[in-house]
């Protein structure tokens, strides 16, 4: 297919995690041994070009590490990825950022990590200040913005580097209602003028994530299967109900 | 290297974003430690001339200073900089050698004074002035391979910090930074030739002095030592490049 984007063969992630302790004194006398953790098993996954996927599946999943393969962060322990177009990763609210820098220094920091040439930066900077709508924020160092405004920031910057696939990660966890309100909003006025970006969009609440794509899969366990929407709608009343009864809320 | 220059910027304006003195700074730090161990020296030990021996201190410390706070904060560079780690795949070196390069650039601005100093006061040893050329490359390139081996470590083993900072306070006193090669009983001479470091500090000290204490066995024993510095560091960094994020 000339129009793939993305494509994952039988994709498995091994994190090997240290017990004992990271030390190098330790390691040089073999008092550590790693302990295998799989984090994927196993993924086949193609993307088109302006297909919007959505993941879900519950904390642990291997979520977060799919997309960091899907943005070349990390790489796989066995399997095929092959990635064609620019792809921009909005997986923490500060990757990519430096608390100290202010916004203006940070786009161009984010936009340079995001494979953009620094002119391109400077022509896009009034857009991306414009898009990003944090007012005078812009001048201060990041560590004085908010989620929204971080998050604003870091969308900006990735939507104008023209990117053919946008991953996001639970970009709703850390705000309130009135965030992840206006975040979605966001999100879905950019997906509607930019028809041709293609999106990865991942979550572990299927509310989330039910408007922002077509194709759905779930995730757990490191396995995945595609899943149909109504699939994604029955998890969404499951969930509330389940919700209600945990904490003991009559329906 | 767009994204070089930028990171380089970055830790420059971040280090003196909230410093109303900025670029004094750089210059003040070097000039009240050699005061300081000057004073201590000239003074208390009573060594020769005091006013050379200043000159000879200060033409050590300089580059000493370059290397040890180039270490110490380059061996955190990938763990300090995970935020960026996290966003997309760059060459990971960018992140040490930035470091390096902005901590470069204030040590060349400082040498430079240093040696308009010397040239106002009539202490600059002309001849031997080009020297400084090999040794800045030299000390830059061994500063950087050592930062890439620790920093690479240190993503999986925390506690390399503890040895560095351990092995820098052995090794300033193993170069020749406070005393000439010459001042050691011959039987200790060997230290200075199995440390990598020995013969750029005998060419930093030698701008101010007639004779220097290069010799040839000396510098050989140092280049081996860095072209096995330089070998050993890219073979750790090539075998963990990969596996360094999963470790953030």
């Amino acid at each position: 297919m000339s129009d793939e984007l993305l494509s994952f063969r039988s994709v498995s992630k091994k994190y090997s995690l240290p017990h004992g302790g990271g030390s190098l004194v330790k390691g040089l006398f073999g008092l550590t041994r790693d302990a295998d953790f799989w984090a994927l098993q196993d993924i086949d996954l193609t993307i088109a070009a302006g297909e919007r996927v959505a993941i879900v599946g519950p904390n642990g999943a291997g979520k977060t590490t799919l997309l960091k393969i899907a943005a070349g962060i990390t790489t796989p322990s066995s399997g095929r990825v092959r990635v064609t177009g620019r792809v921009a990763s909005l997986i923490h609210l500060e990757a990519g950022f430096h608390p100290d820098l202010t916004g203006e220094e940070n786009i161009l920091l984010n936009g340079l990590l995001l494979g953009m040439s620094k002119a391109e930066i400077v022509e896009k900077r009034q857009r991306i200040i414009a898009f990003a709508d944090i007012g005078q924020f812009i001048d201060s160092p990041l560590y004085t913005y908010s989620d929204g405004m971080k998050f604003r920031l870091a969308f900006a910057v990735a939507v104008a580097s023209e990117c053919d696939l946008l991953l996001m990660d639970e970009l709703f966890i850390t705000g309130d209602l009135e965030f992840q309100y206006k975040t979605a909003q966001f999100i879905r006025a950019t997906q509607r003028r930019n028809q041709k970006m293609a999106s990865i969009v991942c979550s572990h609440r299927p509310v989330f994530i039910r408007s922002f794509a077509t194709t759905f899969y779930a995730l757990d366990k490191g396995r995945m299967r595609r899943v149909s929407p109504q699939h994604i709608e029955k998890m969404i009343t499951l969930n509330n109900r389940r919700w209600r009864s945990a904490f003991g809320v009559p329906a | 290297m767009e994204f070089l220059l930028a990171m380089t910027y970055k830790e420059i304006a971040v280090r003196y974003r909230s410093a109303l003195l900025g670029i004094v700074w750089m210059i003040i730090n070097p000039f009240f430690q050699m005061l300081v161990i000057g004073f201590v020296f000239a003074f208390f030990f009573g060594i020769g001339d005091r006013y050379s021996y200043f000159l000879y201190l200060f033409s050590g410390l300089l580059p000493w200073q370059f290397f040890s706070q180039s270490l110490l904060t380059a061996t955190q560079a990938f763990v300090q900089e995970r935020q960026l780690l996290q966003k997309a795949m760059f060459p990971l070196e960018v992140l040490p050698l930035s470091i390096i390069l902005a901590n470069f650039f204030h040590f060349l601005v400082a040498l430079m004074l240093f040696v308009i100093f010397l040239l106002v006061t009539g202490n600059l040893e002309v001849r031997n002035f080009l020297f400084l050329f090999p040794a800045c490359v030299a000390l830059f390139v061994f500063t950087f391979f050592s930062a890439l081996l620790t920093s690479t470590l240190f993503v999986r083993y925390r506690d390399v910090r503890f040895i560095v900072q351990a092995l820098l306070v052995v090794w300033f006193y193993a170069t020749p930074v406070l005393y000439a090669i010459t001042v050691l009983p011959p039987q200790f001479r060997f230290l200075f030739i199995v440390n990598p470091l020995s013969s750029w500090f005998e060419m930093f000290h030698s701008i101010i002095l007639p004779q220097y204490g290069v010799t040839w066995d000396m510098l050989a024993a140092n280049f081996i030592l860095l072209v096995f510095g330089v070998t050993l560091s890219l073979w750790v960094f090539r075998r963990h490049r990969f596996s360094l994020v999963d470790w953030l």
